[in-house]
């Protein structure tokens, strides 16, 4: 009986290695293709019988910084180099501005105003606005440190825009970004409620060359965009992004804006308002863009991508766990535990082709899906973004990047299910709520209504 | 593991790793023939562009062109880089090197090959032709163009309509303007030529084309009417019949076309508008609102400036800075409307978003300049307005003028200003200017108001830091 069932678990899991590796070869070529098709739609004569709007819509970029981001001042200048034509930007301080703001400021010309700041969605005070003479659609909140969620919430309220474009922390947008994420909404601003594109990983500040962690970081962020593009155009956002999400202002308000999720906020809030909108029977859209659309930071070091890694393995299990029946919940849920599944998958036949439960194709089968496939796969992604963004890295990089990629089933794939069980480990213990109850010792004074 | 068992193992593995390595491999080698395949004919590319590039300094420079230049240029006019090198050429040229850059197409045959291509059977290399034939501005392919306005090629047509308005032509009115009238018609089953690249094409021939455009902006279908306005708005023409379309344009039932015509009434520069501009500030539409205030800040006229006022407190944002910025460019003939409604209005909330909307455009620091002038009308309106902005708690802006501005007189008076408000932050604001400021009567100044009132803390509306 316990051979039987022993035998039976083999089976699946061979079956599921190997519809794994079809999927695998399936959205990369779907993946390719929707990139294409979007280039050609994008680039193609318009088809509409109208001309171009007198207006654009306007949209708020909401920027969080928190910990005296040394960056801060590039980014608040990328900002401002967005080629859309209605946009503000709002910087949230989480915590008393930082000597980088503060220079990036005076820079600005910025000084104190006394802004209308309305607390919709309640958050810790607001200590201070401050409105920059030379960019007027530039405006800074000074707020009690608490979370990155909370400085959202407090960038939310402060929005004017009915769409809100949400900057990860440290991340950066692309300059074009704004008109595409834009030009999605304008084909349906009603039902169109979320929209997201591809994110590239960058280099840390000052590093000459890219670590091996970033490499790897760079390598799961283009296998992240081909899935994303290849069932994109069927599930619209499926992988939650980390560096920037624009949504309807409307539609956030209605959920009670961000959670504090430990890294998976972006996450937790499409859950919430594709569930909220669901139960509403309102119309609804989150539509991914295979285009880059901003830049997230890489890790610094080896250290840094485990802790980044599984910061969001408990926040995504998390927020996965409050919403498991439905299916989106399901499917992210599966991708977050998947490096467990894979390795415990390779582990376990190789143990049942010892005591000769399976045969020699079948542990063959399941070593190529879990290193030529899972090659395959990240290089294709690899070749897709090295055709999308044109770049010219040196033949070093290049050759580096391919060894991560062939390293990365055998080395980077096991840590991550090292770091997933210690997530899933951790969330079990807290329990799914026990990190998000806020400590009274701490809690910072409301924002006054 | 049995010894059988782990070389099955390895065999397993190795097999697998040595096809991710292939795989691998593979695409790294692709990657990198993709490179140097592109690296060598960027510098190819690189290196014609520089034999050509002295080709062209010597045209230009030089009014005598060599038979050795023409057997060149022949030769180079199906070469990429040379025609990137041409139109750039000819975009930057002045007249006189214009026209002997298009001689030299000319003598070396290039217009003659054009010509032949129009009626290639290639609808790239028709298109090619269309798009050549416009840039070198030959009368002689006239004709050829209007001919490939009506192509079989939806692309053809496209070029052909946007060649077409960069060149000056009696014939081509006519066809632009069937060209607009077919884009407008949503009956056609061919794919019709878009019209943003008929309305290019229009605005690129200038005022020549708007008369007979006015008929079709109020009878016209809505996508025509809005490509007419859009034309109007960026061709301002201040001919009577042209404005009262406009103004009839500004009551028409599409608002795409009401914002367009407010955008080019704004550009005309006509005085009369400014009535039927003020009432499009409470137009359904935001876009439409946007640009009547937009309108309203260029013609600046004071019978505007209460219909501006109200529409500080629009729900748009952006028609609420514009708005700001309308009243920022009228400058002192705003500030009585502006305090008048501080003082009067019974809405507090439409009181505070005014104030907040005057913080986030330059009005209030200009009035603090104007402070030094005390004694003129504009001054003592100043004051007051000044007075009523702190009254609704924005303090800021002024304790920031009363700390930093360079001028007694002014340090003086804004402390007049701030000396009947009771918050906590204009008192620690007044104890520093009378411990700290340089000038004895700003210092007394602070001091009288410090001592003439007796302060309670007052709750603060804002998201300030000393409430």
């Amino acid at each position: 009986m316990i051979r039987q069932v022993l035998l039976w678990s083999v089976q699946a899991a061979v079956v599921y290695v190997s519809v794994g590796a079809v999927v695998h070869l399936l959205l990369a070529v779907t993946g390719a293709w929707s990139v294409i098709r979007h280039r050609r739609y994008r680039d193609a004569p318009s088809r509409s019988g109208r001309g171009e709007v007198s207006a654009k819509l306007p949209v708020s970029v909401v920027m969080v910084e928190q910990d005296d981001d040394p960056t801060v001042a590039d980014r608040i200048e990328a900002l401002a180099s967005l080629d859309y034509p209605a946009f503000e930007v709002i910087v949230v301080s989480d915590g008393p501005i930082g000597a980088h703001l503060a220079r990036a400021m005076t820079w600005l010309h910025a000084a104190p105003i006394d802004l209308i700041y309305r607390p919709v969605i309640a958050t810790a005070r607001v200590t201070a606005c401050y409105h920059a003479a030379t960019a007027p659609n530039l405006v800074v909140l000074e707020k009690q440190r608490t979370t990155s969620a909370d400085a959202y919430n407090a960038g939310l309220n402060a929005a004017r825009s009915p769409f809100v474009c949400m900057l990860g922390v440290g991340s950066r947008l692309d300059r074009r970004a704004l008109s595409e994420l834009m030009a999605s909404v304008a084909e349906d601003p009603e039902r169109i409620v979320a929209v997201s594109g591809i994110e590239r990983t960058m280099c840390a500040a000052g590093a000459a060359r890219r670590p091996v962690p970033v490499l790897w970081s760079v390598i799961e962020g283009a296998r992240t965009a081909l899935t994303a593009a290849g069932l994109g155009p069927i599930l619209g956002i499926f992988l939650p992004p980390r560096g920037c999400l624009l949504v309807q202002k409307k539609a956030v308000l209605r959920v009670g804006g961000f959670v504090d999720r430990h890294g998976a906020e972006y996450a937790d809030l499409l859950f919430r308002v594709r569930r909220a909108l669901a139960d509403q029977r309102l119309p609804r859209r989150m539509v991914f863009l295979p285009k880059p659309v901003a830049l997230i930071p890489g890790p610094e070091s080896l250290t840094g991508l485990a802790r980044r890694y599984h910061d969001r393995c408990v926040g995504a299990l998390g927020c996965v766990a409050d919403q498991l029946p439905a299916g989106n919940a399901l499917l992210v849920g599966w991708r977050m535990i998947a490096p467990l599944l894979d390795v415990g998958v390779a582990v376990g036949v190789t143990a049942a082709f010892r005591w000769g439960l399976v045969d020699f194709s079948s542990l063959l089968l399941v070593w190529m899906s879990f290193l030529a496939v899972r090659t395959a796969y990240s290089s294709a992604a690899i070749l897709l973004m090295d055709a999308m963004f044109a770049e010219d890295p040196s033949r070093r990089d290049v050759g580096r990047l391919f060894a991560s990629a062939v390293l990365e089933p055998m080395i980077y794939r096991p840590m991550a299910a090292w770091w997933t069980l210690r997530a899933v480990w951790q969330h079990r213990r807290l329990g799914k709520h026990a990190r998000l109850q806020p400590d009274p010792t701490t809690t910072p004074d409301p924002q006054p209504v | 593991m049995g010894g059988g068992t782990a070389v099955a193992w390895y065999q397993a593995v190795g097999w697998s790793a040595l096809a991710a390595v292939v795989v691998a491999a593979g695409s790294a080698g692709l990657s990198m023939a993709r490179r140097r395949s592109s690296r060598r004919v960027q510098e190819a590319r690189d290196r014609r562009r520089e034999r050509y590039r002295a080709v062209f300094e010597h045209v230009q420079t030089d009014g005598t062109v060599d038979p050795q230049v023409v057997s060149e240029w022949s030769r180079a006019f199906s070469d990429g880089v040379f025609l990137d090198l041409l139109a750039d050429a000819l975009e930057r040229a002045d007249a006189e090197a214009r026209s002997r850059l298009i001689a030299l197409c000319e003598r070396s045959g290039c217009l003659g090959r054009l010509r032949r291509a129009v009626w290639s059977v290639w609808w790239w290399r028709r298109a090619y032709a269309a798009r050549w034939l416009g840039r070198l501005g030959s009368r002689e392919g006239i004709a050829d163009l209007i001919r490939l306005s009506d192509d079989v090629s939806f692309r053809v047509r496209c070029v052909a309509i946007g060649a077409l308005g960069s060149l000056r032509d009696p014939r081509i009115e006519p066809v632009l303007l069937k060209a607009l009238d077919t884009a407008g018609d949503e009956t056609l089953s061919r794919r019709r030529v878009p019209i943003e690249v008929v309305t290019a094409a229009l605005i690129a021939q200038g005022a020549a084309v708007v008369l007979p455009l006015l008929p079709r902006l109020i009878e016209g279908p809505i996508a025509v009417r809005e490509a007419v306005a859009n034309i109007l708005s960026w061709v301002p023409d201040a001919h009577p019949p042209v404005r009262a379309a406009l103004l009839g344009a500004l009551r028409d039932g599409d608002a795409e076309v009401r914002a367009r015509a407010a955008q080019a009434l704004g550009k005309v520069g006509d005085v009369g508008a400014v009535v039927p501009l003020a009432g499009a500030l409470s137009d359904t539409a935001w876009f439409v609102r946007l640009h009547a205030a937009r309108a309203l800040g260029i013609l600046r006229h004071a019978s505007a400036i209460r219909s501006l006022v109200a529409a500080l407190t629009d729900e748009s944002w952006q028609v609420r800075a514009t708005t700001a910025e309308a009243l920022r460019r009228l400058g002192a003939q705003a500030v009585p409307a502006l305090t008048d409604c501080l003082l009067t209005s019974g809405d507090r909330y439409a009181k505070e978003q005014i104030v907040e909307e005057l913080q986030r455009t330059t009005f209030i620091q200009e009035q603090i300049h104007l402070l030094d002038e005390a004694q003129t009308e504009a001054g003592f309106a100043a004051r007051r307005l000044l007075r009523e902005v702190a009254r609704h708690g924005a303090t800021r802006i002024l304790l920031d003028a009363l700390r930093r501005h360079p001028k007694a007189t002014v340090r003086r008076r804004l402390v007049d200003v701030l000396g009947r408000e009771q918050s906590p932050r204009v008192i620690a604001a007044f104890h520093d200017v009378m411990t700290a400021d340089q000038d004895a009567g700003v210092r007394e100044a602070a001091s009288g108001a410090l001592t003439a009132a007796s302060w309670r803390p007052t709750r603060d509306v804002v998201g300030g830091r000393a409430a």
